[in-house]
Protein backbone atom coordinates (compact mmCIF):
# COMPACT_ATOMS: atom_id res chain seq x y z
CA UNK A 1 0.00 0.00 0.00
CA UNK A 2 1.51 3.31 -1.03
CA UNK A 3 0.84 6.48 0.84
CA UNK A 4 0.76 9.63 -1.22
CA UNK A 5 1.44 12.93 0.41
CA UNK A 6 -1.37 15.47 0.12
CA UNK A 7 -0.35 18.45 -2.07
CA UNK A 8 1.06 21.37 -0.11
CA UNK A 9 -0.26 24.91 -0.47
CA UNK A 10 2.83 25.72 -2.55
CA UNK A 11 2.05 22.89 -5.00
CA UNK A 12 -1.59 23.93 -5.21
CA UNK A 13 -0.65 27.55 -5.89
CA UNK A 14 1.87 26.42 -8.50
CA UNK A 15 -0.79 24.30 -10.22
CA UNK A 16 -3.24 27.20 -10.12
CA UNK A 17 -0.64 29.54 -11.60
CA UNK A 18 0.19 27.04 -14.37
CA UNK A 19 -3.50 26.64 -15.22
CA UNK A 20 -3.95 30.41 -15.18
CA UNK A 21 -0.90 31.19 -17.31
CA UNK A 22 -1.72 28.52 -19.91
CA UNK A 23 -4.64 30.61 -21.17
CA UNK A 24 -3.54 32.98 -23.92
CA UNK A 25 -5.86 35.77 -22.72
CA UNK A 26 -4.32 35.65 -19.26
CA UNK A 27 -0.77 35.59 -20.65
CA UNK A 28 -1.57 38.65 -22.78
CA UNK A 29 -3.15 40.39 -19.80
CA UNK A 30 -0.09 39.73 -17.66
CA UNK A 31 2.17 41.16 -20.38
CA UNK A 32 -0.16 44.13 -20.64
CA UNK A 33 -0.03 44.71 -16.87
CA UNK A 34 3.78 44.58 -17.01
CA UNK A 35 3.93 47.16 -19.79
CA UNK A 36 1.39 49.41 -18.06
CA UNK A 37 3.40 49.19 -14.83
CA UNK A 38 6.46 50.36 -16.75
CA UNK A 39 4.45 53.15 -18.33
CA UNK A 40 3.13 54.35 -14.96
CA UNK A 41 6.61 54.30 -13.42
CA UNK A 42 7.81 56.47 -16.29
CA UNK A 43 4.69 58.66 -16.25
CA UNK A 44 5.06 59.48 -12.54
CA UNK A 45 8.72 60.43 -12.91
CA UNK A 46 9.57 64.10 -12.37
CA UNK A 47 11.11 64.35 -15.87
CA UNK A 48 7.94 63.09 -17.55
CA UNK A 49 5.71 65.28 -15.38
CA UNK A 50 7.73 68.44 -15.97
CA UNK A 51 8.48 68.05 -19.68
CA UNK A 52 6.14 65.70 -21.59
CA UNK A 53 2.89 66.24 -19.65
CA UNK A 54 2.97 70.08 -19.89
CA UNK A 55 3.99 69.86 -23.56
CA UNK A 56 1.05 67.60 -24.45
CA UNK A 57 -1.35 69.65 -22.30
CA UNK A 58 -0.22 72.83 -24.09
CA UNK A 59 -0.76 71.20 -27.51
CA UNK A 60 -4.29 70.15 -26.51
CA UNK A 61 -5.02 73.62 -25.10
CA UNK A 62 -3.80 75.28 -28.32
CA UNK A 63 -5.76 72.93 -30.61
CA UNK A 64 -8.82 73.10 -28.34
CA UNK A 65 -8.84 76.89 -28.32
CA UNK A 66 -8.37 76.93 -32.12
CA UNK A 67 -11.43 74.67 -32.52
CA UNK A 68 -13.46 76.72 -30.04
CA UNK A 69 -12.64 79.91 -31.96
CA UNK A 70 -13.88 78.24 -35.16
CA UNK A 71 -17.08 77.29 -33.31
CA UNK A 72 -17.61 80.94 -32.33
CA UNK A 73 -16.27 80.96 -28.78
CA UNK A 74 -13.69 83.74 -28.40
CA UNK A 75 -11.09 82.02 -26.20
CA UNK A 76 -7.38 82.46 -25.73
CA UNK A 77 -4.73 79.94 -24.74
CA UNK A 78 -2.08 80.37 -22.04
CA UNK A 79 0.11 77.30 -21.42
CA UNK A 80 -2.40 74.54 -20.55
CA UNK A 81 -5.32 76.94 -19.99
CA UNK A 82 -8.20 77.78 -22.31
CA UNK A 83 -9.62 81.03 -21.03
CA UNK A 84 -12.31 83.56 -21.78
CA UNK A 85 -14.31 86.01 -19.71
CA UNK A 86 -17.11 83.43 -19.46
CA UNK A 87 -15.23 80.28 -18.45
CA UNK A 88 -11.75 78.78 -18.16
CA UNK A 89 -10.48 75.23 -18.18
CA UNK A 90 -7.04 73.79 -17.58
CA UNK A 91 -5.74 70.62 -19.23
CA UNK A 92 -4.33 68.77 -16.24
CA UNK A 93 -3.15 65.24 -15.48
CA UNK A 94 -5.92 62.83 -16.42
CA UNK A 95 -7.43 65.27 -18.94
CA UNK A 96 -4.53 64.98 -21.36
CA UNK A 97 -5.49 61.52 -22.61
CA UNK A 98 -1.97 60.17 -22.02
CA UNK A 99 -3.15 57.25 -19.89
CA UNK A 100 -5.86 56.26 -22.36
CA UNK A 101 -3.33 56.41 -25.16
CA UNK A 102 -0.91 54.28 -23.12
CA UNK A 103 -3.58 51.63 -22.55
CA UNK A 104 -4.22 51.45 -26.29
CA UNK A 105 -0.54 51.47 -27.29
CA UNK A 106 0.46 48.83 -24.73
CA UNK A 107 -2.41 46.57 -25.78
CA UNK A 108 -1.50 46.87 -29.48
CA UNK A 109 2.18 46.29 -28.65
CA UNK A 110 1.57 42.98 -26.84
CA UNK A 111 -1.10 41.62 -29.18
CA UNK A 112 0.17 38.95 -31.59
CA UNK A 113 0.00 40.66 -34.99
CA UNK A 114 2.26 41.61 -37.89
CA UNK A 115 4.33 44.76 -37.50
CA UNK A 116 2.49 46.44 -40.38
CA UNK A 117 -0.85 45.66 -38.71
CA UNK A 118 0.42 47.03 -35.41
CA UNK A 119 1.67 50.18 -37.10
CA UNK A 120 -1.70 50.68 -38.77
CA UNK A 121 -3.47 50.07 -35.45
CA UNK A 122 -1.21 52.52 -33.63
CA UNK A 123 -1.74 55.19 -36.26
CA UNK A 124 -5.54 54.98 -36.50
CA UNK A 125 -6.04 54.34 -32.80
CA UNK A 126 -3.85 57.28 -31.79
CA UNK A 127 -5.65 59.59 -34.21
CA UNK A 128 -9.00 58.41 -32.84
CA UNK A 129 -7.97 58.98 -29.22
CA UNK A 130 -6.48 62.41 -29.94
CA UNK A 131 -9.70 63.41 -31.71
CA UNK A 132 -11.78 61.98 -28.87
CA UNK A 133 -9.82 63.99 -26.31
CA UNK A 134 -10.25 67.16 -28.34
CA UNK A 135 -14.01 66.51 -28.46
CA UNK A 136 -13.91 66.03 -24.68
CA UNK A 137 -12.05 69.31 -24.10
CA UNK A 138 -14.24 71.33 -26.48
CA UNK A 139 -17.48 69.82 -25.16
CA UNK A 140 -16.44 70.40 -21.53
CA UNK A 141 -15.68 74.04 -22.28
CA UNK A 142 -19.06 74.49 -24.01
CA UNK A 143 -20.81 72.76 -21.08
CA UNK A 144 -18.92 75.02 -18.68
CA UNK A 145 -20.17 78.10 -20.52
CA UNK A 146 -23.80 77.05 -20.97
CA UNK A 147 -24.59 74.54 -18.18
CA UNK A 148 -21.86 75.04 -15.52
CA UNK A 149 -23.95 73.11 -12.97
CA UNK A 150 -23.26 69.81 -14.77
CA UNK A 151 -19.59 70.48 -15.59
CA UNK A 152 -18.21 68.41 -12.68
CA UNK A 153 -20.54 65.50 -13.43
CA UNK A 154 -19.55 65.48 -17.09
CA UNK A 155 -15.86 65.90 -16.27
CA UNK A 156 -15.55 63.33 -13.48
CA UNK A 157 -18.27 60.79 -14.05
CA UNK A 158 -19.17 60.75 -17.74
CA UNK A 159 -16.16 61.66 -19.87
CA UNK A 160 -13.64 59.62 -17.87
CA UNK A 161 -15.79 56.50 -18.23
CA UNK A 162 -16.55 57.27 -21.87
CA UNK A 163 -12.85 57.71 -22.64
CA UNK A 164 -11.72 54.41 -21.18
CA UNK A 165 -14.64 52.49 -22.69
CA UNK A 166 -14.10 54.02 -26.14
CA UNK A 167 -10.39 53.17 -25.85
CA UNK A 168 -11.40 49.55 -25.28
CA UNK A 169 -13.87 49.71 -28.17
CA UNK A 170 -11.13 51.06 -30.47
CA UNK A 171 -8.94 48.16 -29.40
CA UNK A 172 -11.64 45.58 -30.12
CA UNK A 173 -12.30 47.14 -33.53
CA UNK A 174 -8.59 46.83 -34.34
CA UNK A 175 -8.50 43.18 -33.22
CA UNK A 176 -11.59 42.55 -35.34
CA UNK A 177 -9.89 44.13 -38.35
CA UNK A 178 -7.00 41.68 -37.85
CA UNK A 179 -9.42 38.76 -37.85
CA UNK A 180 -11.11 40.02 -41.00
CA UNK A 181 -7.75 40.31 -42.73
CA UNK A 182 -6.85 36.75 -41.65
CA UNK A 183 -10.22 35.38 -42.83
CA UNK A 184 -9.99 37.14 -46.21
CA UNK A 185 -6.50 35.69 -46.78
CA UNK A 186 -7.86 32.19 -46.17
CA UNK B 1 -18.35 41.93 -35.12
CA UNK B 2 -18.36 45.74 -35.23
CA UNK B 3 -22.14 45.58 -34.79
CA UNK B 4 -21.58 43.40 -31.70
CA UNK B 5 -19.05 45.91 -30.28
CA UNK B 6 -21.38 48.86 -30.92
CA UNK B 7 -24.33 46.99 -29.40
CA UNK B 8 -22.33 46.12 -26.27
CA UNK B 9 -21.01 49.68 -26.03
CA UNK B 10 -24.52 51.12 -26.32
CA UNK B 11 -25.83 48.68 -23.74
CA UNK B 12 -23.01 49.54 -21.34
CA UNK B 13 -23.56 53.29 -21.72
CA UNK B 14 -27.30 52.88 -21.16
CA UNK B 15 -26.78 50.81 -18.00
CA UNK B 16 -24.05 53.12 -16.68
CA UNK B 17 -26.14 56.26 -17.22
CA UNK B 18 -29.14 54.58 -15.58
CA UNK B 19 -27.12 53.46 -12.56
CA UNK B 20 -25.39 56.83 -12.33
CA UNK B 21 -28.74 58.67 -12.42
CA UNK B 22 -30.20 56.34 -9.78
CA UNK B 23 -27.19 56.83 -7.53
CA UNK B 24 -26.99 60.61 -8.04
CA UNK B 25 -30.66 61.47 -7.70
CA UNK B 26 -31.75 58.63 -5.43
CA UNK B 27 -29.50 59.40 -2.44
CA UNK B 28 -27.27 56.52 -3.53
CA UNK B 29 -24.17 58.71 -3.28
CA UNK B 30 -24.85 59.31 0.42
CA UNK B 31 -25.32 55.60 1.01
CA UNK B 32 -22.10 54.78 -0.84
CA UNK B 33 -20.19 57.51 1.01
CA UNK B 34 -21.43 56.19 4.37
CA UNK B 35 -20.49 52.63 3.42
CA UNK B 36 -17.03 53.79 2.37
CA UNK B 37 -16.63 55.80 5.58
CA UNK B 38 -17.69 52.88 7.80
CA UNK B 39 -15.49 50.37 5.93
CA UNK B 40 -12.42 52.61 6.16
CA UNK B 41 -13.00 53.33 9.84
CA UNK B 42 -13.51 49.63 10.53
CA UNK B 43 -10.21 48.70 8.86
CA UNK B 44 -8.02 51.73 9.59
CA UNK B 45 -9.36 53.34 12.80
CA UNK B 46 -6.33 51.79 14.52
CA UNK B 47 -3.55 52.17 12.00
CA UNK B 48 -0.19 50.45 12.39
CA UNK B 49 1.59 50.99 15.70
CA UNK B 50 -0.68 53.56 17.35
CA UNK B 51 -2.16 55.59 14.49
CA UNK B 52 -5.78 56.70 14.84
CA UNK B 53 -7.97 57.58 11.86
CA UNK B 54 -11.42 59.17 11.99
CA UNK B 55 -13.50 60.18 8.98
CA UNK B 56 -15.88 63.11 9.16
CA UNK B 57 -18.47 64.03 6.56
CA UNK B 58 -17.86 67.40 4.91
CA UNK B 59 -20.99 69.42 4.19
CA UNK B 60 -21.38 72.18 1.60
CA UNK B 61 -18.02 71.49 -0.04
CA UNK B 62 -17.89 71.50 -3.82
CA UNK B 63 -15.26 68.84 -4.47
CA UNK B 64 -14.88 66.89 -1.24
CA UNK B 65 -17.38 65.04 0.94
CA UNK B 66 -15.17 63.39 3.57
CA UNK B 67 -12.32 64.50 5.78
CA UNK B 68 -9.63 62.28 7.26
CA UNK B 69 -8.56 63.30 10.76
CA UNK B 70 -5.34 61.60 11.84
CA UNK B 71 -3.76 61.44 15.27
CA UNK B 72 -1.70 58.86 17.15
CA UNK B 73 -1.37 57.46 20.67
CA UNK B 74 2.30 58.49 20.71
CA UNK B 75 1.35 62.07 19.77
CA UNK B 76 -1.27 62.19 22.56
CA UNK B 77 1.12 60.69 25.14
CA UNK B 78 3.90 63.14 24.22
CA UNK B 79 1.50 66.10 24.48
CA UNK B 80 0.16 64.86 27.85
CA UNK B 81 3.68 64.35 29.24
CA UNK B 82 4.64 67.86 28.17
CA UNK B 83 1.45 69.28 29.73
CA UNK B 84 2.03 67.43 33.02
CA UNK B 85 5.56 68.82 33.23
CA UNK B 86 4.06 72.28 32.86
CA UNK B 87 1.52 71.49 35.58
CA UNK B 88 -1.45 71.38 33.21
CA UNK B 89 -4.19 68.75 33.25
CA UNK B 90 -5.38 69.32 29.69
CA UNK B 91 -3.63 70.04 26.42
CA UNK B 92 -4.35 70.40 22.74
CA UNK B 93 -2.96 68.32 19.91
CA UNK B 94 -2.88 69.17 16.24
CA UNK B 95 -4.18 66.38 14.02
CA UNK B 96 -3.47 66.12 10.32
CA UNK B 97 -6.55 66.53 8.16
CA UNK B 98 -7.04 65.88 4.48
CA UNK B 99 -10.20 66.03 2.40
CA UNK B 100 -11.34 63.35 0.00
CA UNK B 101 -13.93 62.87 -2.72
CA UNK B 102 -15.49 59.48 -1.98
CA UNK B 103 -17.12 59.35 -5.40
CA UNK B 104 -13.89 59.53 -7.42
CA UNK B 105 -11.96 57.50 -4.83
CA UNK B 106 -14.37 54.62 -4.51
CA UNK B 107 -18.06 54.78 -5.49
CA UNK B 108 -17.57 55.50 -9.20
CA UNK B 109 -15.46 52.34 -9.61
CA UNK B 110 -18.23 50.15 -8.20
CA UNK B 111 -20.85 51.67 -10.51
CA UNK B 112 -18.48 51.26 -13.45
CA UNK B 113 -17.77 47.63 -12.57
CA UNK B 114 -21.45 46.86 -12.03
CA UNK B 115 -22.37 48.40 -15.41
CA UNK B 116 -19.54 46.52 -17.18
CA UNK B 117 -20.65 43.16 -15.77
CA UNK B 118 -24.34 43.80 -16.45
CA UNK B 119 -23.53 44.73 -20.06
CA UNK B 120 -21.35 41.66 -20.61
CA UNK B 121 -23.17 39.05 -22.71
CA UNK B 122 -22.85 36.11 -20.29
CA UNK B 123 -25.44 34.04 -18.38
CA UNK B 124 -27.01 35.59 -15.27
CA UNK B 125 -25.53 32.90 -13.03
CA UNK B 126 -22.07 33.74 -14.37
CA UNK B 127 -22.75 37.46 -13.95
CA UNK B 128 -23.58 36.98 -10.28
CA UNK B 129 -20.51 34.83 -9.67
CA UNK B 130 -18.24 37.21 -11.61
CA UNK B 131 -19.69 40.17 -9.75
CA UNK B 132 -19.06 38.59 -6.36
CA UNK B 133 -15.42 37.85 -7.21
CA UNK B 134 -14.84 41.20 -8.96
CA UNK B 135 -16.57 43.13 -6.16
CA UNK B 136 -14.33 41.49 -3.53
CA UNK B 137 -11.17 42.32 -5.51
CA UNK B 138 -12.33 45.92 -5.99
CA UNK B 139 -13.07 46.30 -2.26
CA UNK B 140 -9.49 45.15 -1.57
CA UNK B 141 -8.14 47.62 -4.12
CA UNK B 142 -10.08 50.56 -2.62
CA UNK B 143 -8.98 49.59 0.89
CA UNK B 144 -5.38 49.26 -0.29
CA UNK B 145 -5.49 52.61 -2.08
CA UNK B 146 -6.92 54.44 0.93
CA UNK B 147 -4.55 52.66 3.31
CA UNK B 148 -1.66 53.73 1.11
CA UNK B 149 -2.74 57.39 1.34
CA UNK B 150 -3.05 57.12 5.13
CA UNK B 151 0.35 55.43 5.43
CA UNK B 152 1.96 58.15 3.31
CA UNK B 153 0.40 60.91 5.47
CA UNK B 154 1.52 59.24 8.70
CA UNK B 155 5.02 58.73 7.31
CA UNK B 156 5.27 62.31 6.02
CA UNK B 157 4.53 63.54 9.56
CA UNK B 158 6.50 60.80 11.30
CA UNK B 159 8.08 63.18 13.80
CA UNK B 160 4.64 64.15 15.05
CA UNK B 161 2.91 60.74 14.98
CA UNK B 162 5.71 58.15 15.19
CA UNK B 163 3.61 55.94 12.89
CA UNK B 164 4.58 54.61 9.47
CA UNK B 165 8.06 55.05 8.02
CA UNK B 166 10.74 57.56 8.96
CA UNK B 167 13.17 56.63 6.18
CA UNK B 168 13.19 59.36 3.52
CA UNK B 169 13.86 56.97 0.64
CA UNK B 170 10.85 54.86 1.60
CA UNK B 171 8.70 58.00 1.90
CA UNK B 172 9.90 59.10 -1.56
CA UNK B 173 8.96 55.68 -3.00
CA UNK B 174 5.57 55.76 -1.23
CA UNK B 175 4.93 59.22 -2.64
CA UNK B 176 5.98 58.09 -6.12
CA UNK B 177 3.55 55.14 -6.09
CA UNK B 178 0.86 57.25 -4.46
CA UNK B 179 1.02 59.70 -7.38
CA UNK B 180 0.14 56.80 -9.66
CA UNK B 181 -2.64 55.05 -7.75
CA UNK B 182 -4.41 58.20 -6.58
CA UNK B 183 -5.59 59.19 -10.08
CA UNK B 184 -9.13 58.04 -10.91
CA UNK B 185 -8.00 56.82 -14.33
CA UNK B 186 -5.71 54.27 -12.69
CA UNK B 187 -8.70 53.00 -10.68
CA UNK B 188 -10.76 52.73 -13.86
CA UNK B 189 -7.96 50.73 -15.47
CA UNK B 190 -7.93 48.39 -12.46
CA UNK B 191 -11.69 47.91 -12.85
CA UNK B 192 -11.25 47.07 -16.54
CA UNK B 193 -8.55 44.52 -15.66
CA UNK B 194 -10.74 42.96 -12.96
CA UNK B 195 -13.57 42.74 -15.50
CA UNK B 196 -11.22 41.10 -18.02
CA UNK B 197 -10.03 38.48 -15.53
CA UNK B 198 -13.48 37.66 -14.18
CA UNK B 199 -15.78 38.05 -17.21
CA UNK B 200 -14.06 38.20 -20.56
CA UNK B 201 -13.24 34.52 -21.00
CA UNK B 202 -16.89 33.60 -20.25
CA UNK B 203 -18.28 35.57 -23.19
CA UNK B 204 -19.83 33.26 -25.76
CA UNK B 205 -18.85 34.65 -29.13
CA UNK B 206 -20.71 33.48 -32.22
CA UNK B 207 -18.88 32.02 -35.23
CA UNK B 208 -18.83 35.45 -36.83
CA UNK B 209 -17.47 37.08 -33.72
CA UNK B 210 -14.03 35.60 -33.79
CA UNK B 211 -12.41 38.04 -31.37
CA UNK B 212 -12.24 35.49 -28.56
CA UNK B 213 -10.94 32.74 -30.77
CA UNK B 214 -8.08 34.87 -31.93
CA UNK B 215 -7.21 35.97 -28.39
Amino acid sequence: MSITKPPTIFHRLKAMWLRFSQTLVNRLLLKFIGLMALFYLLWASPIFQTTIVPFIAKLYAQTGSFLLNILGYPVSCHQDLITSQQFSIGIQNGCDGIEGMAIYLCAVAIYPALLSQKFKGLLWGSLFLILLNLIRIVSLYIIGVHIPSIFDVMHESIWQILFIVLTLAALFVWVDSLNKATLSKR
Amino acid sequence: MQHFILKSLGLFLGIYLLLFSLVTWGNGKDFMRNTYQKSIEMVYSNFGNGGEVVLKPLRNQKHYDLEFVMTSKQQKNKALDKARKQGLKKTKITPIKFPLNSWTTSSMFFIFLFALILATPIRWKEKVLSFLIAFSILVLFVLFKTGFSVLLKFSTYYERFEVGFANETIIYLLNYLHNIIIYPYFGLLVVVLIWFFTCFSKIQFSEKNVIAKSI
